[in-house]
């Protein structure tokens, strides 16, 4: 290697990496056997499973509503309408059925002996319901979830004190001038290929001028506090 | 076989509908810049092959909730991109509670892969040095630079497949360029320039 391949090290970097690689053959028999098997296991298996299994949830979600029907019916409902019809779960006597209004319901006539009381203020308070645990995606599943194309999700690689400053400054906002801004002319800068120039390690002091003056800018991200600033020359003004 | 907006947009919506063949095309038309972008970010082709297959499952299993107005291939690379980061963080925390790393386990393999053309110029070693700074870098800015050099995204596309913003892209591409020339410089074995153009052409002023 010659100190030129460092100078040269775009041309460098380029001809050591962009080497033809051509996936190997089994990545294609591999995924579609994969696939293939997938798509064999989901149908039977949706077909194998219990019907009971099957409507287990939307059974879950009748018996809840079922539940909180009859609470509320025995609760206030019951001083407008008829008694609820009590079925056979509820083994229990009303210590003070009287004052809910209406006739007393008989209760458990149909279900046996009486085992316990059951009180107006305990049938008036329905069991708090669980907070259902939210699923949050792994990491790797991000994808599938976050749109393209849309809100960026947050960089985890920049410290808090850096997002803030980021949120602050880059409003992804790019201001072309034709004329490299003074607070940048002493500072070096790295030209990329698209035209912009990329100036890292901007003090925070001179981004705020350069703010204040229009001039910039749309930045990068933070490493450790740090500014970068793109400046794009040329007389057009462009927002976004 | 590259597919254009238009085809692949045609043809996701076929495997949308349940074509499985249709899904073949989009691998074919993508798997080699997939596994490329794995392999960089990787250095090993048992892992590269893995974390591809891996994309492609996830991809054929979620296509649902792909959004017709994306290139499915950014979204390709997106889904790798996510994967190879999740494996690299589990393979540097077990490092790290690991033993026997500390006892000098090798390193990431390198592969070894025909060159190109433009390759043969630059010296093997020279070559197998590149890839091993390219190892050294911190997987946000190796996956950047990748993205650029081997799989030519425009900026854009790295930062669709990235989730980060363009000037944080071309800030990483910076980043990585100037830590993989001090990489060189720290660990390449240098050819005195001048010396070397003195004996060729007998003009040194060194």
């Amino acid at each position: 290697m010659r100190e030129n391949d460092i100078k040269n090290l775009d041309g460098l970097i380029s001809a050591s990496l962009r080497e033809s690689v051509s996936a190997p053959q089994e990545l294609r028999h591999n995924v579609m056997s994969a696939i293939a098997d997938l798509d064999a296991q989901t149908s039977p298996q949706r077909r194998a499973i219990p019907r009971f299994v099957r409507y287990a949830p939307a059974l879950a979600c009748v018996a809840i509503v079922c539940f909180i029907g009859v609470t509320f019916l025995r609760n206030g409902g019951a001083k407008s309408a008829a008694p609820p019809q009590y079925g056979t779960s509820f083994d229990y006597t009303v210590s003070n059925g009287a004052d809910s209004g209406g006739a007393v319901p008989e209760i458990g006539s149909a279900g046996g002996s009486a085992t316990g009381s059951l009180n107006k203020d305990m049938l008036a308070a329905p069991p708090a319901a669980a907070p259902m645990p939210t699923p949050s995606p792994k990491p790797e599943e991000n994808y599938s979830d976050t749109p393209m194309y849309a809100a960026a999700p947050a960089d985890d690689s920049e410290s808090p004190a850096a997002s803030a400053e980021t949120a602050a400054i880059a409003a992804e906002v790019i201001v072309a001038t034709d004329e490299l801004p003074d607070e940048l002319r002493d500072m070096e800068s790295v030209a990329l290929d698209d035209g912009t120039y990329l100036f890292e390690n901007v003090p925070h002091d001179t981004v705020e001028k350069l703010l204040k003056i229009g001039a910039v800018l749309s930045s990068g991200d933070l490493p450790e506090g740090t500014v970068s600033v793109l400046w794009t020359p040329g007389n057009s003004v462009s927002r976004r | 076989m590259a597919l254009d907006a238009e085809e692949e947009r045609a043809v996701v919506e076929r495997v949308k509908c349940g074509d499985k063949a249709a899904f073949e095309v989009l691998l074919i038309a993508s798997q080699n810049d997939v596994y490329a972008l794995a392999l960089k970010m990787l250095g090993n082709q048992d892992d590269a092959l893995d974390v591809s297959q891996d994309a492609f499952l996830r991809a054929y299993t979620a296509i649902g909730k792909f959004r017709a107005d994306a290139r499915f291939s950014v979204w390709m690379y997106r889904i790798t991109y996510n994967i190879c980061l999740d494996r690299l963080r589990k393979t540097r925390r077990r490092s790290e509670t690991s033993l026997e790393s500390e006892e000098g386990e090798p390193e990431l393999q390198i592969p070894d892969l025909s060159p190109l053309p433009e390759e043969r110029a630059v010296s093997r070693e020279t070559a197998k040095l590149v890839r091993a700074g390219l190892d050294s870098l911190p997987p946000k800015l190796r996956a950047a630079l990748v993205m650029r050099e081997v799989n030519e995204l425009s900026y854009a596309e790295i930062a669709a497949s990235t989730g980060a913003r363009e000037g944080t892209v071309k800030s990483r591409i910076s980043r990585a360029r100037a830590a993989l020339a001090e990489y060189l410089r720290s660990n390449g074995t240098f050819i005195d320039d001048n010396r070397h153009n003195g004996e060729e052409g007998g003009d040194s002023d060194a």
